[in-house]
């Protein structure tokens, strides 16, 4: 039932995306759904065990690098490289998440943003093989799946709207999977997670590595639709924050919390740059402030204060009674 | 072995401000057990402050900008009591993820509110003390990296007796050590926390005053900073303040050395792979005796 509302909003969106012609509404709508995605995935991972990343930039970066090099230097059609990226990012994934593993709060935070931090400064020394700090341009001319190149923005809609989806539905089935309890078992207590058999090592890299390769795919999508990578932003510590203020700020306890949360951000974003122009710093005063009163009335997400408001709705009129308590 | 030496002193002075902003963030991990993110921003803010008022006019000599540029560190004192006050108060009740995302949304509001207040101008208030310097041989000591250097050393002293012996040092301990039982003996654990945030605040704000003379301000200035100070303080050992200014040094020196043999965006990736060298293999810190689990 729940497989058949999702295929009906699915359908729904691709429609809506298909009539809407291929102007902004639609341009917006593409980075919202990667944005989502991107959330989606970091929400796997960071929401589900409590572990916050702030470098899964990281994994965007690698993927789109590795894809990009193997296109532009050697002529490897994106879609095949596009796999090699994603492979690269999980294995990067793997590798930070063994060393990582017994870091907990604040010092697993600092050590992914470390993580990233390196794989910028890797991309900007090798300038001959990655294009430096002036980033790498895609022209594209004609249409060519196997080049993931299309001249139509309606297909990159398509597909990130897709991959949202399909992404959502992933995440979905790993919250009621055995995964998914094996995760909740440890952000509720490691120590007692493995005392009741759970192989914390094992489920944390292996969460991880799926978080991350599901973000590279979204990334390698994300910087053909772009047609421009800027390795400052895909592996900067901005991107990072705005995966997780996405997922977090939305709610890390819901399924749709990061479309909510990245719904949001890009309305702010584009409100504040409709209001008084793209420069200036209005979008970020404006979202860093929006973020802390976001907070402030419901630390647990937008979803949460969402559920409240409903609650107190329906007990105004005498339904019910409360599910969710004020923090 | 001259060059070495040169680049060894100009790490070793700029490591002086790293310092300052570590030893901040960290007392305000130990006490409070936050991760300040927008920790950098009270050092650019006090930049704006002293750009400001050397706006209205700058006193005559060659010490001149400073004495516009120290009163920004107590407005960042101040500034830091009301961040407490407004946010950090309740937030304490919120659990570690939605701090985090409250410090990092307080720090893009500083910084998209200093852009939107000052624009994204970088700006250097035109002064005696940038550019002059020492020659000692031949190696040259620049006097605005020097003066912040000594003040940073000043007010380690400071802090240790601070923390060492002061009423405030105490109940900071207790509190940190175990808030419950500090509280049950009749320690006042909010009037710690909000001394705490003004002192960390006050001590980013006076980092910021100390590099005005040479320093460009610019509305992102203290993520520059932070992002070292945060690293300084895991290699110190999180909540050991007087350490922080060790890892400081450390890394100031690090990072210097590295861009004068290597290269500079390897500068950058040097620091991150000591630090988390440190953090796999020693992760009480390299300045902290007691293991703990982390």
């Amino acid at each position: 039932m729940m497989l058949l509302k999702a295929l009906a909003v699915w359908v729904l969106a691709l429609a809506l995306g298909f009539f809407a012609g291929s102007g902004y509404l639609v341009q917006m709508a593409t980075a919202t759904a990667i944005l989502a995605l991107w959330g989606q995935s970091w929400n796997l991972f960071s929401g589900l065990s409590g572990n916050i990343s702030l470098g899964h930039s990281a994994f965007v970066a690698t993927a789109v690098y590795i894809t990009l090099v193997l296109f532009v230097r050697w002529g490897v059609p994106p879609l095949w490289g596009g796999f090699c990226g994603v492979g690269a990012a999980v294995a990067l994934a793997a590798l930070i998440g063994a060393a990582t593993l017994r870091l907990h709060g604040p010092y697993f935070s600092l050590a992914t943003l470390a993580a990233a931090a390196v794989v910028l400064a890797l991309i900007l020394h090798y300038p001959d093989l990655t294009g430096g700090a002036s980033g790498v341009a895609l022209a594209f001319t004609h249409n060519a799946a196997l080049s993931l190149e299309f001249t139509d923005g309606r297909v990159y809609y398509a597909i990130a709207v897709t991959l949202l989806f399909a992404t959502t539905l992933l995440v979905r089935w790993v919250r009621q999977s055995r995964l998914g309890y094996y995760i909740a078992a440890i952000k509720s207590s490691e120590q007692t997670a493995a005392a009741a058999g759970v192989h914390v090592a094992r489920v944390k890299v292996a969460a991880f590595c799926l978080s991350a390769g599901l973000t590279a795919v979204g990334s390698v999508v994300y910087v053909f639709y772009l047609g421009f990578a800027d390795p400052n932003y895909l592996a900067g510590l901005t991107l990072s924050i705005e995966i997780a203020l996405v997922a977090f700020l939305g709610g890390a306890d819901f399924l749709l919390g990061p479309l909510v949360g990245a719904i949001f951000f890009e309305l702010i974003d584009t409100g504040a740059n409709a209001l008084v122009g793209a420069s200036g710093g209005w979008d970020m005063m404006v979202l860093g402030f929006a973020v802390v009163a976001a907070v402030m009335i419901e630390p647990r997400g937008l979803c949460a204060m969402a559920v409240r408001g409903w609650e107190a709705l329906r007990c105004a009129f005498g339904y019910g009674g409360k599910t969710l308590a004020p923090v | 072995m001259v060059f070495l030496l040169q680049s060894l002193i100009n790490g070793l002075l700029i490591g002086g401000v790293y310092a300052l902003v570590a030893m901040g963030l960290n007392l305000m991990f130990g006490v409070m057990k936050l991760v300040n993110f927008a920790h950098g921003e009270f050092l650019m803010a006090g930049m704006y402050a002293a750009v400001l008022l050397a706006g209205l006019g700058v006193p005559a000599g060659f010490w001149g900008l400073y004495w516009v540029a120290l009163p920004g560190a107590f407005l960042m004192g101040g500034l830091g009591c009301a961040v407490y006050l407004l946010l950090l108060r309740r937030a304490a009740a919120f659990g570690e993820a939605a701090q985090i995302l409250l410090t990092v949304g307080l720090s893009l509001g500083m910084q998209g509110a200093a852009q939107v207040l000052a624009g994204s101008d970088f700006r250097l208030v035109p002064n005696p003390i940038n550019g002059a310097a020492l020659r000692l041989g031949g190696v040259t000591v620049q006097i605005g990296p020097l003066v912040a250097f000594a003040v940073a050393l000043a007010v380690t002293a400071a802090m240790a007796w601070l923390l060492g012996r002061s009423w405030f040092g105490r109940a900071a301990r207790a509190v940190a050590e175990d808030i419950a039982l500090a509280q049950a003996l009749g320690v006042d654990a909010r009037r710690v926390f909000l001394m705490t945030a003004a002192l960390a605040a006050g001590l980013a704000g006076l980092a910021g005053a100390l590099i005005i003379p040479y320093h460009y301000t610019f509305p992102n200035v203290g993520q520059s900073f932070v992002i070292v100070a945060f690293l300084a303080i895991v290699i110190a050992g999180l909540g050991n303040v007087l350490g922080a200014v060790l890892g400081g040094l450390l890394l100031g020196m690090v990072q210097s050395v590295t861009a004068s043999y290597l290269d500079l965006d390897l500068s950058t990736a040097a620091i991150y792979v000591l630090f988390l060298a440190v953090l796999l293999l020693r992760p009480q810190g390299l300045f902290t005796r007691r293991a703990r689990t982390v």
